[in-house]
C-alpha cells in the first residue's frame, strides 16, 4: 500500500543543508555533543512538524539559527533535562571532547551570550546587523558583546583576534 | 588567524552520520501514531457522541417515558439511582422541606413531609398551607392518584407536617415520586362565622363574566359575544350578581359582598382580595330547616381588576325553594394565610412494593 511520504525531497535536502550548521551552533552554545545531539534532533523535528515556508535561503538560515538559539536557551530551564549521564556515556563523551581543539575549549570558557555572537560572526560569517536581527538585539549591543568577547579571548589566547 | 583556526576547528564538529536518519525514523514513528489516531478518531467520536447521548438523553427519557423508566428500574436500578437520585431534603428561601416517612401498604402509600425554619428565619409558627401550589408526580407510574393535606404543627420541634396520600390504580407501585411545592403560605388563620342573610337581594341584577373556574350549578351564557377584535373568547362565560364597582377595601380582605336569590338559587358572592401574595378562601355552608349541613351545589370564580390589582371573586350557589329560605342559615369557614413564601422545594423518593 502506498503511503504518502512524511518528508518531501526538498525538506530532506533542507535538513541536510542546515544539519551541520545547527549542530555546530548547538555545540558552541551547550558545550557537549550529547546535548548538541538532542537540540539538533529537536530543531529538525520542529521543522518537519511546522513545515515553515521559506522565502529564500537567507530566511531559512535565519529561521534555523533563531530556533536553535531559542532551544539552547530553554535547554536548562526544563528540570527533566537535568539528567545524570551514565558512566560509560560520560567516558565516551570525555574522549570525544578531548579531541576538540584547544581553541574551542577556550571559547567554551566564555559566557553563552558571547559564544553566540562569536560563532555567528566568525563561523557563519554574519555581519553585526544580521546577528542583531536574528537574536533580536540592537546592533550596538551585538557590537559591544563582540568587542568584549574578543577582549576576553585575546587575554585567554594571548594573541590578537 | 583566529578566524581560520576557529573555522577549522568547528569544521570538525559534525553530527553523527546517521543523525538525520534518526530524525526521519522518529518522524515516521510519529506519523504512524498520528495515522492510528486519525483512523480511530471516527470511532472515538461516535463513542463520545453515544456516551453523551446516553448521559444527557437517558435521564430525560426515563423521566418522561414510563417504559424507559421501567426498563432501567428492572435492569439498571443503580443507574436509575444515579440519574434520578432520591433527594429527601430541599432547602430554599430559609425553609427546609424534608421527607419524614414513607409507608407503603398494598396499593396505598402515605408520605409525611415536614417544613421547618432554617437558622435565622422565622416563618413556621403554626399551621401553614400550600393550597394548590404543590405537584405530586411519579415517574414510571401514570396510574397513581393522590393528594396532600396539612397534618399538624409541632410547636416543640417547630415543624409543620403534611401528609401525602397516593393510591396506585394498577395495584403495584414502582418508580420515583417527585413532590414539588412552589409556595408555602404561613400565618394561617381559620375562623367560622355566621353570614347575615337579612339583606338578601331578590332577583338581583346580573352581569356576564369570563370565569377562571366553575362547577355544578351556575348561570351559563349561551350567546357569548365576540370580543372587540372579533375573536371568540374560548373561556367559559357565566352570569353572576352585579353588585356595582368593587371597593378598594377588598384588596386585602376576604369578605362576603352580597347574597341574592332568584329562580330557586341562593347566591353568595364574596371577594378573596389580591391573590398574588396571600391566600384567602372560604367554605360556605347552609343549614337548612331540617338541620342538614349542606355544601354548595355549584360555584363560579373570576377575576376583576380593582385599582390596578387583580382581585379574585367567587359565587357559590345553593338550590333552595323560596318557602324554605326563611328557615335557612348560612355560615362560612374563613381561611386566611397572609404570608406567602416562594420556595420551589422539591423532594424525591423511590416507591417500591406490590399488592400482597
Amino acid at each position: 500500500m502506498h503511503r504518502e511520504s512524511f518528508c518531501a525531497d526538498d525538506e530532506k535536502s533542507t535538513i541536510k543543508k542546515y544539519s551541520n550548521m545547527v549542530y555546530r551552533l548547538a555545540y558552541s552554545l551547550l558545550k557537549t555533543r550529547c546535548d548538541a545531539d538532542d537540540i539538533h534532533q529537536e530543531v529538525f523535528i520542529k521543522y518537519l512538524s511546522r513545515r515553515p515556508v521559506f522565502e529564500n535561503e537567507q530566511h531559512a538560515k535565519a529561521w534555523f539559527i533563531r530556533v536553535t538559539v531559542n532551544m539552547c536557551k530553554n535547554f536548562w530551564k526544563s528540570a527533566w533535562r537535568q539528567r545524570v549521564i551514565a558512566l560509560e556515556d560520560f567516558r565516551d563523551e570525555a574522549t570525544q571532547e578531548a579531541k576538540a581543539s584547544e581553541l574551542i575549549e577556550t571559547v567554551k570558557l566564555l559566557p553563552q551570550k558571547y559564544r553566540v555572537v562569536i560563532h555567528l560572526f566568525y563561523y557563519e560569517e554574519m555581519n553585526v546587523e544580521e546577528i542583531a536581527q536574528i537574536l533580536g538585539l540592537k546592533s550596538s549591543n551585538v557590537r559591544t558583546q563582540l568587542t568584549r568577547a574578543r577582549r576576553k579571548l585575546k587575554e585567554m589566547l594571548k594573541e590578537d583576534i | 588567524m583566529f578566524i581560520n583556526e576557529y573555522r577549522e576547528a568547528y569544521d570538525k564538529v559534525l553530527p553523527e552520520e546517521n543523525s538525520i536518519e534518526h530524525i526521519f525514523e522518529h518522524m515516521q514513528e510519529e506519523q504512524k501514531k498520528v495515522s492510528a489516531v486519525r483512523m480511530l478518531r471516527p470511532v472515538l467520536m461516535c463513542t463520545l457522541m453515544f456516551s453523551l447521548g446516553v448521559f444527557f438523553v437517558t435521564p430525560v427519557m426515563a423521566k418522561n417515558i414510563p417504559a424507559v423508566y421501567s426498563v432501567l428500574e428492572e435492569h439498571a436500578p443503580s443507574l436509575l439511582d444515579y440519574i434520578l437520585p432520591e433527594e429527601h431534603v430541599s432547602t430554599k428561601a430559609g425553609i427546609t422541606m424534608q421527607v419524614e416517612a414513607v409507608s407503603i401498604v398494598e396499593n396505598n402509600a402515605e408520605m409525611v413531609v415536614s417544613f421547618r425554619d432554617e437558622d435565622g428565619f422565622d416563618y413556621i409558627n403554626g399551621p401553614v398551607d400550600m393550597y394548590d401550589s404543590y405537584n405530586l408526580a411519579c415517574y414510571g407510574g401514570d396510574s397513581n392518584v393522590g393528594g396532600c393535606y396539612f397534618l399538624t404543627y409541632d410547636s416543640e420541634a417547630d415543624k409543620a407536617y403534611f401528609k401525602l396520600s397516593l393510591t396506585s390504580l394498577e395495584g403495584e407501585f414502582g418508580g420515583t415520586c417527585e413532590f414539588r411545592v412552589s409556595q408555602l403560605l404561613t400565618e394561617k388563620s381559620v375562623t367560622q362565622q355566621d353570614i347575615d342573610v337579612s339583606n338578601i337581594l331578590y332577583a338581583p341584577k346580573l352581569k356576564a363574566i369570563y370565569a377562571s373556574g366553575g362547577s355544578g350549578v351556575k348561570r351559563e351564557v349561551t350567546n357569548k359575544q365576540f370580543g372587540e377584535e372579533g375573536i371568540f373568547d374560548p373561556r367559559p362565560a357565566y352570569r353572576v350578581m352585579d353588585l356595582g364597582t368593587p371597593s378598594e377595601n377588598l384588596i386585602e380582605n376576604l369578605k362576603v359582598t352580597g347574597i341574592g336569590y332568584s329562580d330557586g338559587v341562593l347566591s353568595v358572592q364574596f371577594c378573596r382580595g389580591n391573590f398574588s401574595e396571600a391566600d384567602r378562601h372560604v367554605d360556605i355552608r347552609l343549614l337548612d330547616g331540617e338541620g342538614n349541613d349542606r355544601i354548595p351545589d355549584g360555584s363560579v370564580g373570576w377575576q376583576e381588576e380593582v385599582a390596578g390589582e387583580p382581585l379574585l371573586f367567587e359565587e357559590q350557589y345553593f338550590l333552595v325553594e323560596e318557602e324554605e329560605l326563611e328557615q335557612c342559615k348560612l355560615y362560612g369557614i374563613f381561611y386566611i394565610t397572609e404570608g406567602c413564601i416562594n420556595g420551589g422545594w422539591k423532594v424525591t423518593f423511590r416507591m417500591s412494593g406490590e399488592v400482597q
